[in-house]
């Protein structure tokens, strides 16, 4: 009986080995002081690291601007060490979450404006409101960047960039297939996309439109564009919004361009393949990109192409009810110093840099919507940037909610635009799916 | 073992009472025994009971992004988080499709295995070296980089299956999406998890078929059993005992796969390809419900135990494990 219970013992402890190595949670260690002025007056002496964690964006398409903040911020602290780590949209909040359990934080960390409302409720970075002035022209910050910063008054972080999409698309290509001007609307898109699929069907990879079939920014612009919305707050409840008549309407316009005039993967989203990189490769004549996306198209490097270096256009999405362009998704990116920051001056002076005037423009030029007005305006002038301006100023913005990271990180609106673009479920079923999940994530149950 | 604990008890009466040497020595084998298995408990209770206290207790508390954040303590709610997982109809999913992954996966690779280790009895020395590197070679392999390997192989653009299979007359592959159709997908994933699986089993298992004496073997073909016959009559009856252990440690492992669902499906497995572990994982990790994703851990540890014990029970009435 004793062999028996050991043998059963040491299995047991086998088992629930394996099991805690997947769950074991990290323990949380005393709360640091967050309060306080800070200075970033610079000090000739101070030693240490500085840990920054950018997106991987930065890496692969401004690096130069992240050059020029560290060399400026070692004009303050030359003895500090900046170390940038990049990570990817996919996990980083996973990542950023077990790390800021521990001591050892990053000090900058960089988030999407759809991310931080619930990190800023939480406590996880530092309130700035005093330290406002600190930054450059903090008075003119993107009003939509900036509120995605604030929480119940305070300010927590520092809008760094946002981007809007348009149509990148083949010059060559479209007039080999004898279109001459870029579609107005969302029904010229389709008649030019039949043209293009005409010429170039023999290519088995050649997708008119490309659009993977998790691409929710591009989907949930058909929603906004066809009147419908993600989700209204009414008298303090969540509303879902997806399964109104408008959504299905946009919705099924979004499934007729993905099935009719694009070859991409119906399981895949928009960063993995990057977009740009599948493009480059020469069997897409349209994909619906980030301003930098474009150029990253022809970059050399990257997965770039750089023999299409003269046949990148662009054009704003056409609507298709009748307005001038589909409002394209507000997205963009703040930065904020964590709550733990044993560093909380180097890291408002490494931001500070990051964001400042000269460090913005060099943003813009990699195709970024600058992160003030003042900046805004003069894009507008700027033809390269005419269009992304353009479409920033009338974009639409996720719920802001506390509930909403909940929303992208169990992927409820990949998951179900993956469900219509595979034909697995009809439209309306998917739709009434993804907003009963919705309005779960958002009011909290 | 008998002889060496009684000689010291004669022995006794003759010593003057409450010797030390005397008493020690009585006490020896008992001691002895518990002294030897105590670093193997301090060790387990600090490695295993632990972490295994904190997640039960965690499985009892609301702990969310503030409390984990701020290192402030989490309020204990009962047992509200198992009230909720069980009263949830997608958990009886995941658990049904757990069970049947796992089923597919151990009966595979069981059966793959013992095939290998067959072969590997009746092939040449070189051809039998050869096959034992190779096998440890794959079983060197980090899960995590025979994933991606697999995945570049079953990719939807660049994937050498697609273009391979491509090749037959008339079927066209072209960007067939193995991922979109759950079964394929599956049958993708139960590839990489018995592909990596196989090495350790049928290594085992290998070793265990060349200890079965070759006259049983031979009598049974003279008798004029056949092959068949022979494995399921004479091989199978002496190796029960070590298919018992490799099916039990196979089922733990499969049981609760991740690395390979999670990296195949770039770190955001859609509902339909979860499995107990991945569900846990997101609920804890990725919608910040820790609390939720401890419960679950919880109450897959407690399956496991359920199965194990009454596997081991089962086997043990059959006396394969002394």
């Amino acid at each position: 009986m004793k062999h028996r219970l050991m043998a059963a013992a040491g299995l047991a402890a086998v088992l629930l080995g394996a099991t805690l190595a997947t769950t074991a949670c990290g323990n949380g260690s005393g709360a640091a002081g967050s309060t306080g002025k800070i200075d970033t007056k610079g000090d000739k002496n101070a030693t240490g690291t500085l840990t920054v964690w950018l997106q991987v964006d930065a890496q692969s398409s401004w690096p130069n601007a992240v050059k020029a903040a560290t060399t400026s911020f070692h004009k303050k602290y030359p003895k500090v060490t900046v170390k940038v780590s990049y990570q990817a949209w996919n996990d980083h909040l996973t990542k950023l979450d077990a790390a800021l359990t521990g001591k050892h934080v990053p000090d900058v960390v960089e988030m999407g404006d759809t991310e931080t409302t619930s990190y800023l409720a939480n406590g996880a970075f530092r309130d700035l409101t005093d330290s406002k002035n600190l930054f450059a022209d903090s008075a003119n910050w993107n009003s939509g960047l900036a509120a995605s910063c604030t929480y119940e008054g305070k300010v927590y972080c520092v809008p760094y960039y946002s981007g809007s999409r348009i149509v990148f698309y083949r010059k060559d290509m479209f007039a080999k297939a004898g279109i001459g001007a870029p579609p107005k609307t969302l029904a010229e898109l389709m008649t030019d996309g039949g043209k293009l699929n005409k010429k170039y069907g023999s290519d088995p990879k050649f997708s008119a439109f490309y659009m993977p079939g998790k691409f929710w920014y591009s989907a949930m612009s058909f929603v906004q564009d066809a009147g419908g919305t993600i989700a209204t707050k009414k008298g303090g409840k969540w509303v879902g919004g997806l399964d109104s008549p408008a959504a299905i309407k946009g919705l099924t316009q979004w499934k007729a361009l993905s099935d009719q005039l694009s070859a991409a993967s119906k399981t895949s989203d928009e960063a993995n393949p990057q977009q740009y990189t599948v493009m480059a490769q020469g069997h897409v004549a349209m994909m619906y990109g980030l301003g930098w996306e474009g150029a990253s198209v022809s970059a050399d490097g990257n997965g770039g192409n750089p023999k299409l270096k003269d046949s990148i256009g662009s054009f704003a999405m056409p609507s298709g009810s009748g307005k001038e362009a589909m409002q394209s998704f507000a997205g963009g990116s703040d930065l904020a110093i964590t709550a733990k920051s044993q560093h909380p001056d180097w890291a408002a002076a490494w931001t500070a840099a990051m964001t400042s005037q000269s460090n913005e423009k060099l943003l813009m030029k990699a195709g970024n919507v600058p992160n003030t007005t003042t900046l805004l305006a003069q894009a507008k002038s700027d033809p390269a940037l005419a269009a992304a301006a353009s479409s920033a100023t009338d974009s639409w913005m996720v719920p802001i909610s506390t509930g909403w990271p909940k929303v992208e990180k169990s992927s409820i609106l990949q998951n179900g635009l993956s469900d219509i673009a595979t034909g697995k479920k009809s439209v309306a079923d998917a739709c009434k799916q993804m907003n009963q999940q919705v309005e779960q994530a958002l009011n909290g149950s | 073992m008998t002889a060496y604990t009684q000689a010291p008890a004669e022995a006794a009466g003759a010593a003057p009472p409450g010797s030390p040497p005397r008493r020690r020595r009585r006490l020896a084998p008992r001691t002895i025994g518990y002294l030897l298995i105590l670093p193997t408990v301090l060790v387990l209770a600090g490695v295993q009971g632990y972490p295994l206290v904190k997640l039960a207790l965690l499985s009892v508390q609301d702990l969310t992004q503030r409390e984990l954040f701020s290192g402030l303590p989490a309020p204990f709610i009962g047992l509200g988080n198992y009230a909720k997982i069980l009263s949830d109809p997608d958990f009886y999913l995941v658990v049904l499709r757990t069970v049947a992954f796992t089923a597919a996966n151990v009966a595979l690779t069981l059966v793959l295995a013992t095939g290998l280790a067959l072969v590997m009895r009746a092939a040449s020395r070189w051809c039998r070296l050869l096959l034992t590197v190779v096998l440890i070679c794959v079983w060197a392999m980090p899960q995590v980089v025979s994933t991606l390997v697999f995945n570049w192989l079953f990719d939807y653009e660049f994937g050498v299956v697609n273009w391979l299979v491509g090749r037959l007359p008339g079927v066209d592959m072209n960007g067939h999406d193995w991922y979109a159709n759950t079964i394929s997908g599956f049958g993708v994933i139960t590839m990489i998890v018995v592909w990596g699986a196989i090495p350790f089993v049928a290594i085992t298992l290998y070793a265990g078929i060349s200890q079965v004496p070759k006259e049983l073997e031979e009598a049974a073909r003279v008798d004029g059993a056949n092959s068949r016959q022979i494995f399921f009559r004479v091989t199978y009856p002496i190796l029960r005992p070590i298919y018992t252990i490799v099916t039990v440690l196979s089922v733990i492992w499969d049981f609760q796969v991740f690395n390979q669902v999670w990296v195949a499906r770039g770190g955001r497995p859609e509902p339909q390809y979860q499995t107990l572990g991945v569900y846990s994982f997101v609920r804890a990790f990725g919608v910040n419900e820790y609390s939720l994703g401890a419960a679950i851990a919880v109450i897959t540890v407690l399956l496991l135990l359920i199965f194990t014990v009454f596997y081991i029970r089962q086997s043990l009435r059959q006396g394969e494990i002394d």
